[in-house]
This record gives structure tokens, sequence and C-alpha cells, in this order.
């Protein structure tokens, strides 16, 4: 994993709303501890990485949006694989070390830079 | 080139010796007429941005008295085309104008709506085409593929001359937004989604709520009352107004409601579930108030089971995170390029704390 690594988002159908990413995307919840997790890009091209999202795991998402390695970094975010046993190309973002408002703007920010690198896999409409 | 374009028949007394009256010539040349606007029409159909057809589109074609079959009296009617356009088998509009006229025909007979494509206007011609028949004759168009003829009757030639005048009523339910009202002679014009205006009566019960639902985008208006159909089946205004509601900032309400049907669950298997008459006492809030100058949100739920709303308005973002059921709200905006962010609370519990909510969206947006 290097600075330009992307890092794959997916993005739960009620939060692309009118053609728009809502931050909440790139909000990790409390079941996730501040760790919000995304798929190695150096691992997994985005249309696998949803086939494996909603095929595998069973979850709903709209489409896969991305950042940077370098992109978490500005935010103080670092990033890091984190490879499961059904989910090699596991990785994660970390925003452990910031307040819950801090990490509500940060993921503000992400939302904002994956909408302007635009939707990296969109599943077929069906 | 000439080829056999339609070989009408002609039936009654009048016809047994299998002869035309020279009268009914006139009805053919009308005929011919008529096929030629008809053809015109769905060309320029076909064409949307052309004002014309094509030069050489009406001498194409010309339509020749070949000979006079029995049965009872059959003329042969030959297409002579001559031109480029004849070449390109006149583009087939003829045809198409030709089986419509029938089509036209058999509709009148059965009682159905005329096709849409036969313009209302073209009904004219059927004061002449048809005229000399009489009581007792009929006029048969046959229909290519062997399907039963088109007959034209007096009577049916009457009904189609009137279909262009004539109208019927019954239960119509309309939705739109009030476009305007004309309070002297107390109607007011409600615009549909499709673009379409319709004026309908506008009693006194109902002169408050089109006054305050007038010209608003945002509000719906449910209109129930009876309206005056054409013979294509289209809506030329309301002959009474029986229901008058308003939906306001309608766009909205829908995207808040929509979120009622998520079950436990519905995120990676930990979402919870939106309270529904929690959610219903936020979309009320929210809809009774919100400002007409104020961008709508993009609506989602939060894992919580919370209403979150966000303005997206580069560079800043905006949300409001409604807690449920403690009505709690937390705002906040930030600068998705500097990192500039700024957070608000209000308790939606106290007074006058909507207006609140808006005027930290507005200073963003």
């Amino acid at each position: 994993m290097h600075t330009a690594t992307l890092l794959h988002r997916q993005v739960h159908p009620q939060w692309f709303k009118g053609g728009h990413v809502l931050s909440l995307a790139f909000r990790p919840f409390p079941k996730d501890n501040g760790l919000l997790s995304v798929y190695d890009g150096d691992q997994i091209a985005p249309e696998p990485a949803w086939f494996h999202y909603t095929k595998q795991q069973g979850y709903q998402s709209a489409g896969v949006w991305s950042v940077t390695v370098a992109e978490a970094e500005a935010c103080q975010l670092p990033a890091r694989p984190d490879p499961k046993p059904n989910s090699p190309q596991h990785a994660l973002i970390d925003f452990t070390s910031h307040a819950k408002k801090q990490q509500e703007a940060k993921s503000k920010i992400l939302a904002a830079k994956a909408e302007a690198r635009g939707c990296q896999f969109a599943p077929p409409a069906t | 080139m000439k080829t056999e374009f339609i070989k009408p028949r002609f039936t009654g007394p009048r016809y047994e010796e299998h002869t035309l009256p020279v009268e009914v010539a006139r009805d053919l040349a009308v005929y011919e007429e008529l096929v030629v606007e008809l053809a015109k029409q769905l060309y320029l159909e076909d064409h949307a941005g052309r004002q014309r057809v094509p030069r050489g589109f009406e001498k194409s074609f010309s339509l020749h008295l070949e000979q006079v079959e029995e049965g009872s009296a059959r003329p042969v009617l030959a297409w002579v085309a001559a031109g480029a356009l004849a070449r390109q088998g006149g583009l087939g509009y003829f045809e198409k104008a030709r089986d419509l006229v029938s089509e036209c025909i058999i509709a009148s007979a059965n009682q159905q709506a005329l096709p849409a494509k036969f313009p209302k206007h073209l009904l004219d011609f059927f004061n002449v085409f048809g005229r000399s028949l009489r009581e007792g004759e009929s006029l048969e168009l046959p229909i290519p593929g062997g399907a039963a003829p088109a007959v034209l009757t007096p009577d049916r030639r009457k009904a189609l001359v009137l279909a262009a005048q004539k109208v019927y009523t019954k239960d119509v339910e309309l939705t739109g937004r009030i476009g305007e009202a004309d309070w002297e002679k107390q109607t007011f014009r409600i615009r549909l989604e499709d673009g379409t205006a319709v004026v309908a009566p506008l009693p006194d019960p109902f002169t408050d709520l089109a006054r305050s639902g007038g010209g608003k985008e945002r509000t719906l208006a449910i209109v129930k009352g009876v309206g005056i159909y054409d013979a294509w089946d289209h809506l030329q205004k309301l002959a009474e107004t029986h229901h008058l509601e308003l939906l306001p900032n309608q766009a909205l309400a829908v995207q808040i409601e929509q979120l009622a049907a998520l079950e436990d669950g519905w995120f990676e298997g930990v979402g919870q579930a939106l309270d529904k008459d929690q959610l219903a006492w936020a979309s009320d809030g929210l809809v009774s108030t919100f400002p007409e100058d104020l961008p709508f949100p993009h609506v989602g739920p939060s894992p919580e089971g919370g209403l979150f709303l966000e303005w997206i308005q580069v560079p800043w973002r905006i949300s409001v995170e409604i807690l449920l059921p403690s009505h709690r709200c937390e705002l906040q905006a930030t600068n998705t390029t500097s990192g500039e962010s700024v957070e608000s609370g209000l308790d939606l519990d106290q007074a006058n704390t909507w207006p609140a909510l808006y005027a930290f969206v507005r200073s963003r947006v």
C-alpha cells in the first residue's frame, strides 16, 4: 500500500442520493470503533470489490467510490491493510485519534474527495 | 410509375350497376387531399426539427381512377407518382396516411377514442369526403392484411365531423401545481407533471387554499372533480371542482417518508430502523416549516435510527442530524477544501428552533 493506492468504499443505496454520496458513507459508526472498512485498491479492483461485498457478504451497495491513501493521510487519517480470513483485501482508515465531531467533519472531506474522483464502479441497472 | 393504392367499395342501390355516380368523384378528390395532408402531418411529426415537408412531397402523390370493378362498385385508385420521392416509395407516409384514415373511421364506428396521430383539424375533410353517400349506402375502405374494412356511412361521417367538437365528462383526480387564479372568473390553472395546464372552477370554499398554494413550485395540489374530455380522450378543462388539497414541500416529504420502510439490520446487518412515529414527527416539523428559498437537502438514515440531512454546496457540506427519539439536533458545516468546521446543537422540542436550524444552513448555502 502506498500514497497513490485507492481505498475503495462501498456506498449504501440510502447514502447515494440525487447523484451525491452522503458523508455518512465515509463515517465510522460505533460498531466500527473508529476504523472505517475499505478495500485495498492494490489488492482488488472496484468491480470485484463490489461483487465481494454484495454477493459474498450479502450487503447492499449502490457502487464504489474511492479515496487515495494520501488523501486520507492529509486528513490525519492513516490507512493500513487489515486482511481478514474471508476478505484478504480488507483495509482500514483509522479515525481513532479524533473526537466524534472531528470524525464527522473528516468524513465530509473524504466524501467530497471521493465524489470528485467519480464513481469507480456502479452495478448495471436492473 | 403506377401502383394500386386503394380499392374502395361503394354499396347501395345506386351502385348495383357497377358504375359510379359522377358526384362521387368529388368525394374521391377530397380523399386524395386528406391523404396528402395527413401524410404531411405524419412526416413532420417524425421530423421534429423541420418546418415543412421536402420539396416535391405533395406533387409526388396523385390518385387516378383506373377502372371501376364489380361488387357493388369498386373504383380502383392508382397512385401515379413521379420524381425522387416516388422512387423512394413516397417515404411510406402516404400509405400510413391511408391506413390512418381507415383506423379513424373504425374508431368512430366502435365509439372509441380517435387515433392520437389523427389531427383534429383534418376531421373537417369528412364534411366533404362521404357527403355523396345517401341513407342505406356505405363506403368501405379495405384494411391491409384482410381485416374487416372501415365502413363509412352517412351517420358515421356525421359523427366524425362532430367529433371535432364532441366532448364528454368523467370523474378526474389531478396532481400538479397551482399556476394562477382568475378571481373574476373564479377559476384557477393547475399545471400537471407533464407540463400541460388545465383550468378548473374555483368554488368559494377553496379560494384561500388556492391563494396560499398559487405559484409555489414546491407545493403539490391534488384536485378532484369532473373533467371534460375530447374525442381523443384529452382533458380539456374541469367542469366542476369537488376537492382541493395542498401538499407543501412534497418532494422533501417523499424523501423522508420512504425511510419508514427500512427495517432493523438495513446497514451491514446492524442499521436500526427509524421509529415511524418519530419519523413522522420530524417530517411534519420540516415539511411545515421548510423555507421557500432554501434548497432541499439530500436525505438519508443514520445507522443509529436518526434522520440525516445534508446540503452539498462545494466546498461546503452542511449536515443536520436529528436524533430520534431525543429530538436533539446536531449541526455541522465543513469546508471540504480548507477543513474549517463549525458545529452547533439544537433541541427541537424548544420553541422557535426550526428557524434556527435553517439559519445555520442558509449561512453556508
